[in-house]
C-alpha cells in the first residue's frame, strides 16, 4: 500500500496584527489656509 | 319892568307848554331823514337844555323784516326806549341837530337764521334799507353823542333765545369813538367784554378786553371757554385792515359725550389780516394746548404745539355771501405721555405734523407727516421705531375714511437673543369707514413690504385689521430666497438659527400667514420650500437638501408633525447620497431629524432609534447598515487596488457631544463570507515590509474570508479607531493555510479615505510600520 | 453684540479646540452669538481638511493653538488647563 500524506488541517491560523499608523504631519498648506480664512472673516474669529 | 317879565315868562312858558309841539316834528324829522319811520313817542318835559322822552318805540313795518314778523298788529315793536333824554341848544335844534342822546332801558329785537346770517329790524333800516336814502352809517345822525345804559337785543337763535346786552357811549364828533360794555347770554354763548373803537377820517380802530366767553352748541362735544381775551382790530376802510385775537381758550367735554378727549387749554394768540372778504389768521408763535384724556384711552398726547408751518397762514375764512368753512393748515407737535393699548401696544408715538385742510366737496381732510416715535408690542416682543409716513384721514368720506402710507419702520426683536435680525417694514394702507360710525371703527388693510436695511426685499404680504374687533391678518410671501456664502444668510436674518446652520447656500421661499386677536397672535403657519440647499450644521455638511416644510405655527415655530425632506449628499468622509429624513423643527429652532435613511453602497443606512436634534449638546442616536455591498463600498472608498465581494451589515451607535459625533464602538459583519483583494504597489514597496507584512499583503492579494468584521470607535472626523478582522485564507498561500489577520489604523481613520481620494495608495502607508514596532507575529508551525 | 465686543468684555474666550467657549455661564445672546461662530467656523475647518486631505481634528487643533496666540491682552483663553486672561 502506498503511505498517503495527510496533510494534517491545520488547527492554528497565522495570526498576523498589523497596525496601521497614520502620521498627522504638520501641514504647512494648512496653516497657510487658516491664516487666510481668519483674515477674511473677523465677525468669526 | 314887571309886565315885560310876565311877557317873557309867558312867552318862555308858552314856549315851554308848546316847545314839545314844536319840537315832536323836529324829532320826528329827525328820525326820518336818519331813516327811521314809525316812531312814537310821549315828550316828558322839554327845557331849553334838554328834553326826555319815554316810552319811545319803533313801530315793526313789514317791509324790512320779511320773515313773517311784520304782518299780523299784535307783533312786538322792533324797538322800545325806557328813557331818553336829549340834550341841545334852541340853535342846533332849528339847524336840527341835538347835542347827545341818553338812551336807557332800550329794548331790541332780531334773529338769527339757521344759516346764521343775523337779521335785526333797526339796523337793517339804518344802513341803507329801502327808502332809508340816508349814505347809512352812524356819521350821518344828527347828534354829537349817544349814551346806552341797559340796552338788551333780544336774538332768537336756532340754539333758543339769547340776549345781547350793551352799556355804554357813542361820540359822533368829528372823531367818533365808541365805549361799550357788551354782554351776551343764553343757552349756546355767554360773553362779556369792555369794547372801544374809535374812527379818524376812514381809519377805524377796535379794542376790546376782558373777554369772557363761553360756547354750548349742541354740534359739539363740550363746553368752549375763552378767558380773558383780547382783540385788537386797525382797519384804514372797510375793505382791509389788521388785528390780533389771544386769550386763554379751554374745551370741556359734555357728560355723556363719548370723545375721549376729556378737557383740552391753551393760549391763544392769534394775528388776522382782513382785505377784500377774506380774513386770514396767522400764528405768530407756537401756541401750546394741553390735553386731558380718558384713562382708558390709548393714545394720549399729554400736549400739542400748533405751529404755523413755515410762516403761512394758519387759516383763510371768506366772509360775505360765499363764507366758506375755514382751510386750516396748521402743523402740530405732538408730545406722548405714556401710551398704551391695553397690552398690544406701548411707547412713544411718533411726532405729528398735522395739516388740516378743507377738500373740494367740502369735507375735512387731515393729513399728518409721522416720523421718529418708539411703539413697543411687548406681547411679541416686537419695536417698531423711527417710523416715517403720513396718515390722511378724512372723516366725512364713507369708504375709504384715510390712508396710512407708511414709508419707513424700522422693526426690532427685543429679546436679548434675538428670533430676527433687524428689518425696515413698509406698507401702503388704506382705512376703510364701515358704514357711517367713523374710521374708528373701521378696517385698514393694504400691502406690506420687508426688506433688509440695506435694502434687498425681504417678504411682500398684505395684512388686514378690523379696529372694531381688534382681529387682523397678515399674510405675506418671501419670493424665492438666494443664500450664497458671500451673500444672505439665514442665520443672519434669523438669529435664532445660529449653532443650527452655517455657511449656506441655496434658494428658499417661505409663504405664510398671522392671525391675532386683541390679545395677540391667535393662529400663525407657514410653508417652506427649499430648493438643492447646503448647510453645515453642527453634525456634517448637507448638501441638495429639497422638500417642503410644513409650519403649524410660527410663534412660537413648529413644524405640522415631522416633515419629509431629500438630503441630496451628507458626507461624513464618505459621500452618502439619495437621503430622505423626518424633521420637525421645535420651539427655539431646533431641528430634530426623527428618522433618516440613505441608500448606501446598494444597501441602507437607517437611523433605527434616538433623534438628532441639532442643538442638543449631548445626545445619542444608533445607525443600522442593512445589506451593505463590499463591493460598492469598497468602489466608495475608492482606495487604489482595494476590491471585494460580500454583504456587510451592523449597528453603528453614534453620539455627539457638542457638535462632534462620537461613533461608540460600531460593529459591521460580513456574513457568511467572501473575498477582500488589495494588489499592493510595486515590488519594491515589498522589501521594505517587516516579513508579517509581507505575508499579509500576498495573503489579502485574494483572501476568501469567512469571518470579515469592523469595529469603529472614536471621534468620526479624528482620531478614529478602525479594527479590520479577517479570517480565512487564500488559496495560492500556502496551500490556503488559515490566516488570521488584524489590521488596526490608529489617527484618522477618515483622513486615509480621503487619502484616497488625493490619490495615493493608502494601504501602503503600512511601509514605515516597522518603525513604529507595531507589527507582531506568531509564527505557529503546522501541528504535529 | 459682536464677537470682538463679547471677547474683549470677557464673555467669550479662545479654547485649543479652535472654538470658542465661556469663561463664565453665558447669557441667552451670548450662547447664540457664540454657537454661530462656532458651527461657522467649523464649516470653515472642513472645508480645508476636505480641501488638505485631512482631518477635521487637525485643522481644528492647528486653528486652536493659532487662535490663542493671535488673541490681543486681556482675551481669555483655555488651553486646556482652565481659563485665564492672557
Amino acid at each position: 500500500c502506498t503511505p498517503t500524506v495527510k496533510v494534517q488541517a491545520p488547527d492554528k491560523p497565522i495570526e498576523i496584527n498589523l497596525n496601521v499608523k497614520i502620521e498627522q504631519e504638520v501641514r504647512i498648506k494648512v496653516d497657510r489656509e487658516l491664516d487666510s480664512v481668519i483674515a477674511n472673516n473677523p465677525d468669526l474669529f | 319892568m314887571f309886565v315885560f317879565l310876565l311877557v317873557t315868562g309867558a312867552a318862555i312858558g308858552a314856549a315851554l307848554v308848546y316847545l314839545p309841539v314844536l319840537a315832536r316834528p323836529v324829532i320826528v324829522q329827525l328820525a326820518e331823514n336818519a331813516g327811521i319811520a314809525g316812531v312814537d313817542f310821549t315828550i316828558d318835559s322839554i327845557g331849553w337844555r334838554e328834553a326826555s322822552l319815554t316810552g319811545l318805540t319803533l313801530a315793526a313795518t313789514d317791509t324790512d323784516t320779511g320773515t313773517g314778523t311784520g304782518t299780523d298788529e299784535n307783533t312786538s315793536p322792533d324797538l322800545t326806549v325806557g328813557a331818553a333824554r336829549v340834550t341841545y341848544d334852541v340853535a342846533g335844534l332849528l339847524r336840527g341837530r341835538a347835542d347827545r342822546l341818553v338812551l336807557e332801558s332800550v329794548r331790541l329785537a332780531g334773529e338769527v337764521t339757521e344759516d346764521g346770517t343775523v337779521h335785526l329790524p333797526l339796523l337793517s333800516r339804518f344802513s341803507g334799507g329801502e327808502g332809508a336814502g340816508a349814505s347809512g352809517g352812524f356819521a350821518d345822525l344828527p347828534l354829537d353823542g349817544i349814551e346806552v345804559t341797559d340796552a338788551q337785543l333780544a336774538l332768537a337763535t336756532p340754539e333758543g333765545p339769547h340776549v345781547v346786552t350793551v352799556d355804554g357811549m357813542l361820540d359822533l364828533s368829528t372823531h367818533p369813538r365808541a365805549e361799550l360794555t357788551l354782554g351776551v347770554a343764553g343757552d349756546a354763548v355767554s360773553l362779556s367784554g369792555d369794547i372801544t373803537a374809535g374812527m379818524s377820517g376812514q381809519w377805524i380802530k377796535l379794542a376790546a378786553d376782558a373777554l369772557e366767553a363761553e360756547i354750548d352748541l349742541p354740534g359739539l362735544p363740550g363746553r368752549l371757554a375763552l378767558a380773558k381775551g383780547a382783540i385788537a382790530l386797525e382797519a384804514p376802510g372797510l375793505e382791509g385792515g389788521t388785528g390780533t385775537l389771544s386769550g386763554d381758550l379751554r374745551f370741556v367735554r359734555r357728560d355723556g359725550d363719548d370723545l375721549p378727549l376729556r378737557e383740552a387749554s391753551g393760549r391763544l394768540d392769534i394775528g388776522m389780516t382782513y382785505d377784500q372778504g377774506l380774513l386770514r389768521l396767522a400764528l405768530p408763535a407756537c401756541s401750546r394746548v394741553d390735553l386731558v384724556w380718558d384713562r382708558a384711552q390709548p393714545i394720549r398726547a399729554k400736549s400739542i404745539d400748533l405751529c404755523a408751518d413755515g410762516g403761512r397762514d394758519v387759516a383763510g375764512l371768506r366772509l360775505g355771501p360765499a363764507a366758506g368753512e375755514p382751510a386750516w393748515t396748521v402743523r402740530a407737535l405732538a408730545e406722548v405721555e405714556g401710551f398704551s393699548y391695553g397690552t398690544l401696544v406701548t411707547g412713544q408715538m411718533p411726532d405729528l405734523a398735522i395739516d388740516a385742510r378743507q377738500d373740494a366737496d367740502r369735507g375735512l381732510v387731515v393729513s399728518a407727516d409721522m416720523s421718529g416715535g418708539k411703539l413697543r408690542l411687548p406681547g411679541q416682543g416686537i419695536e417698531l421705531a423711527g417710523l416715517r409716513g403720513r396718515v390722511t384721514l378724512a372723516p366725512g368720506h364713507a369708504g375709504e375714511a384715510g390712508r396710512l402710507d407708511l414709508t419707513r419702520a424700522d422693526m426690532r426683536d427685543l429679546q436679548a437673543a434675538p428670533r430676527f435680525a433687524p428689518v425696515v417694514a413698509s406698507a401702503d394702507l388704506s382705512l376703510d369707514a364701515l358704514g357711517e360710525d367713523g374710521w374708528t371703527k373701521g378696517r385698514i388693510s393694504g400691502p406690506v413690504r420687508v426688506a433688509l436695511p440695506a435694502g434687498q426685499s425681504l417678504a411682500r404680504g398684505t395684512v388686514t385689521h378690523d379696529l372694531r374687533s381688534g382681529r387682523g391678518r397678515l399674510s405675506f410671501g418671501t419670493g424665492t430666497l438666494l443664500f450664497s456664502e458671500k451673500g444672505m444668510q439665514p442665520q443672519a436674518l434669523a438669529p435664532v438659527l445660529r449653532g443650527v446652520v452655517a455657511a449656506v447656500n441655496g434658494q428658499a421661499s417661505v409663504d405664510g400667514s398671522l392671525s391675532w386677536t386683541r390679545n395677540g397672535v391667535s393662529a400663525s403657519g407657514a410653508t417652506v420650500e427649499m430648493e438643492g440647499l447646503g448647510l453645515q450644521a453642527s453634525a456634517a455638511r448637507f448638501e441638495g437638501i429639497s422638500g417642503t416644510l410644513e409650519f403649524s405655527s410660527l410663534v412660537p415655530v413648529r413644524t405640522k408633525g415631522p416633515q419629509a425632506i431629500a438630503i441630496g449628499v451628507v458626507d461624513p468622509g464618505v459621500p452618502i447620497t439619495g437621503g430622505v429624513a423626518l424633521v420637525t423643527v421645535g420651539d427655539n429652532g431646533d431641528v430634530v431629524i426623527e428618522n433618516a435613511q440613505w441608500p448606501f453602497a446598494d444597501g441602507q443606512l437607517v437611523l433605527t432609534s434616538g433623534a438628532l436634534n441639532t442643538r442638543a449638546s449631548v445626545q445619542h442616536a444608533e445607525l443600522a447598515a442593512l445589506q451593505v455591498n463590499l463591493a460598492t463600498l469598497l468602489t466608495l472608498i475608492d482606495m487604489d487596488g482595494l476590491s471585494g465581494e460580500g454583504t456587510l451589515g451592523g449597528r453603528v451607535p453614534i453620539e455627539i457631544r457638542d457638535g462632534t459625533v462620537f461613533i461608540t464602538k460600531a460593529r459591521l459583519a460580513a456574513e457568511p463570507g467572501g473575498v477582500l483583494r488589495y494588489s499592493s504597489a510595486g515590488t519594491d514597496a515589498a522589501a521594505e515590509r517587516s516579513e508579517g507584512a509581507n505575508i499579509a499583503f500576498k495573503a489579502l492579494e485574494n483572501f476568501r474570508f469567512e469571518v470579515l468584521s469592523v469595529e469603529l470607535d472614536g471621534p468620526m472626523d479624528g482620531d478614529l479607531a478602525l479594527t479590520v478582522e479577517l479570517k480565512g485564507a487564500n488559496p495560492e498561500l500556502l496551500e490556503g493555510y488559515p490566516v488570521h489577520l488584524t489590521i488596526r489604523t490608529e489617527g484618522a481613520f477618515l483622513e486615509l479615505l480621503r487619502r484616497g481620494t488625493v490619490g495615493f495608495r493608502a494601504l501602503d502607508v503600512v511601509r514605515g510600520t516597522d518603525q513604529t514596532g507595531g507589527v507582531t507575529i506568531e509564527r505557529v508551525p503546522p501541528g504535529p | 453684540l459682536t464677537l470682538s465686543d463679547a471677547k474683549s468684555q470677557g464673555l467669550i474666550g479662545e479654547m485649543a479646540t479652535g472654538y470658542v467657549g465661556y469663561p463664565s455661564a453665558p447669557s441667552a445672546a451670548v450662547k447664540q452669538l457664540g454657537d454661530g461662530v462656532n458651527l461657522g467656523r467649523k464649516s470653515h475647518y472642513a472645508d480645508i481638511a476636505a480641501k488638505e486631505g485631512t482631518s477635521l481634528t487637525v485643522v481644528e487643533q492647528l486653528a486652536g493653538k493659532k487662535l490663542i496666540e493671535q488673541a490681543p491682552a486681556g482675551t481669555y483663553v483655555n488651553d486646556g488647563s482652565g481659563w485665564r486672561r492672557k
